[in-house]
């Protein structure tokens, strides 16, 4: 377990730096420099400009500049933020766990309802319920998110005044309330964007556990499940539910990059202060080195999140661990 | 493959996807005739602002007077073609690189299968974030290059994985024992072979890419205005939903149904190949 565990972490690294790598790339063959966007203000004088390329070194020769960003970003150094006249590493660090919060409750969404569903289908499989709930799997799957984020806020925020319409507090009243109201609050701003990223996903995991689920229900252990006369309910549930999970914890790890990608989508829609709204607000003030810095962080979150799903994988699978 | 071609058209699926890819290919296509208006043409900002859906604009029109039912037509111009090009592009280069990492093997195959590691590590659209946001505006053929050059890694993954197993196989084995050179076994022998799995992603693909797209012109950094395209006419009408709501209902169910058509037409072609996945 040591070794898999150090061969993988070996890997992820080599992967996050590979992707720095890119970015440095892009970054250079992109028309332009970092400064240009200065240059665009009329009050910035050409001489200011030449002083912060020299500053940042942009006048190095390119294998120099390399280096530079390499070790800078090892070292966490991720640039500086113009449009918040701070380093991107602390600006970055404040919308993170906003990120996080809505892309674990987005899969917990995603994989409560998908398994549920897809579990209900594969037992039910060829019936009314099935056949509904498949083509309501396939009208999710094909929604694109941000509308279907409109739609909920059209429905629960504008018409029915049931959930607050955007943010990830009250802008108002979250400082006066008590520690518990705080936490009411942040889950009352929480639900439809996590809903919204979830529902999307969980119809990809319902489509996949249908099919993992009809696969087991015809497995011989099935079979003999049910001829010792075990209730229905714990045939399903305890002998073919638990198998037909095995193949959806591998999705685990393929969710996140969609899942972050749909992040941007979402914060935008909901003005939920993440990294994905951060990184589109980033773009409008041309504020490059956090666009790319958000790149690199959500590599780094995508990396690690394989990894967790690799560990998880060997986990639940002994067969794994001795391979 | 008319066997395929069968058994691909007994299923319901298949055909209710050929039939909404007809009609959304023929409101594309025909939508310099079928259009009752401009769809970039302001009619009247005084007298046509925000109308609801009615006989003469079935779709409503948006806060620039502008009619929605053109609109939408249009955009399914716009959207089909940044879809089936940029697809085109994918499924090309993806297939390319699939086939020749998997079948040349060595460091090469270790090269490019790094490659699409560290590429795909980064979610699809902050890569396209990045890209977009450092290249600035673009028009639509570098929109379609852009799409089309960050799609192709899960098809050279697929391809490639098709091709390890293909080459072990005797068929394989037969076309060098003729002294067929590597180039023709790879693109005559091995390639019709992979084409099942490729024509799949393809449909897939093209489904996912319209999705994409919509969402980079919501975001502002896909298709620029005025062209209408579905995801920016969203995004110019969000802040009026609540007032005018098929300013924003509209160009959304044109994306939903697209994309359904060629997920139903994605799924029914796996089946037809496939038949164990019935």
């Amino acid at each position: 377990m040591v070794r898999f565990l150090v061969s993988r972490l070996a890997q992820a690294a080599a992967i996050v730096f590979l992707v720095a790598t890119l970015s440095f790339v892009l970054i250079h063959m992109a028309p332009g420099d970092p400064m240009q966007a200065m240059g665009e203000w009329s009050f910035v004088s050409p001489d200011v400009i030449e002083q912060q390329r020299r500053l940042w070194g942009l006048d190095r020769p390119l294998s120099e500049q390399y280096l530079r960003y390499v070790a800078n970003v090892a070292r966490g150094d991720l640039g500086y933020s113009f449009a918040e006249h701070r380093p991107v590493a602390q600006a970055i660090g404040e919308r993170i766990p906003n990120t996080l919060v809505l892309a674990v409750a987005a899969l917990v969404v995603m994989f409560g309802v998908g398994i549920a569903v897809g579990a209900l289908q594969g037992a039910r499989a060829r019936s009314r319920l099935d056949d509904a709930l498949s083509l309501t799997t396939v009208v999710l799957y094909s929604v694109p998110v941000f509308w279907l984020g409109l739609v909920l806020l059209l429905l629960f925020g504008q018409a029915l005044h049931w959930l607050p319409v955007g943010g990830a507090t009250d802008a108002v009243l979250h400082s006066h309330l008590s520690w518990l109201g705080r936490v009411g609050d942040r889950v009352r701003h929480l639900i439809l964007p996590a809903a919204t990223l979830g529902l999307v996903g969980a119809a990809g995991v319902a489509r996949y556990q249908r099919a993992a689920m009809l696969e087991a229900v015809r497995q011989d252990f099935v079979r003999a499940a049910r001829a010792k006369g075990l209730a229905e309910r714990a045939v399903l549930i305890r002998h073919a539910l638990r198998t037909a999970l095995l193949p959806t914890v591998t999705l685990f790890g393929l969710t996140f990059p969609l899942l972050l990608s749909g992040a941007v989508l979402v914060e935008t829609v909901f003005g939920w202060p993440g990294l994905g709204k951060f990184a589109v607000d980033a773009i409008r003030n041309r504020d490059y080195q956090v666009v790319t810095a958000s790149a690199i962080i959500t590599a780094v979150m995508v990396t690690a999140g394989n990894l967790l799903a690799d560990v998880l994988y060997r986990f639940v699978d002994p067969r794994t661990r001795t391979a | 493959m008319p066997l395929t071609v069968q058994r691909l058209l007994v299923q319901r699926r298949a055909q209710a996807g050929l039939l909404l890819i007809a009609l959304l290919v023929a409101g594309a296509l025909l939508a310099p005739i079928v259009s009752p208006y401009d769809p970039i043409a302001q009619l009247d900002l005084e007298q046509r602002q925000l109308l609801a859906p009615s006989p003469a604009h079935p779709f409503g029109t948006d806060l620039l007077s502008r009619d929605l039912l053109s609109r939408v037509l249009f955009g399914a111009r716009i959207s089909l073609a940044i879809a089936f090009l940029s697809v085109t592009v994918s499924i090309v280069v993806g297939t390319l690189v699939g086939l020749v990492a998997g079948f040349a093997g060595g460091a090469l195959d270790t090269l490019a299968m790094r490659a699409v590691d560290t590429a795909l590590a980064i979610p699809r659209i902050f890569l396209l974030l990045v890209i977009l946001g450092l290249w600035g505006a673009v028009g639509v053929p570098v929109l379609i290059v852009i799409l089309g050059l960050t799609n192709w890694f899960d098809t050279s993954r697929l391809v490639r994985a098709e091709v390890l197993s293909l080459k072990q196989r005797e068929f394989v084995l037969a076309t060098r024992a003729l002294g067929v050179g590597p180039t023709r076994t790879l693109f005559g022998h091995i390639l019709p072979n992979v084409a099942a799995p490729i024509t799949v992603s393809a449909a897939l693909g093209i489904g996912q890419i319209v999705l994409v797209e919509a969402g980079l012109s919501f975001l502002g950094i896909g298709v620029r205005k005025p062209t209408p395209s579905w995801g920016l006419m969203i995004a110019e009408s969000q802040d009026l939903m609540v007032s005018a709501w098929w300013t924003v209902a509209f160009p959304g169910l044109a994306i939903v149904i697209t994309v359904i058509a060629f997920s139903l037409l994605g799924d029914a072609l796996q089946a037809a190949l496939d038949p164990r996945t019935r």
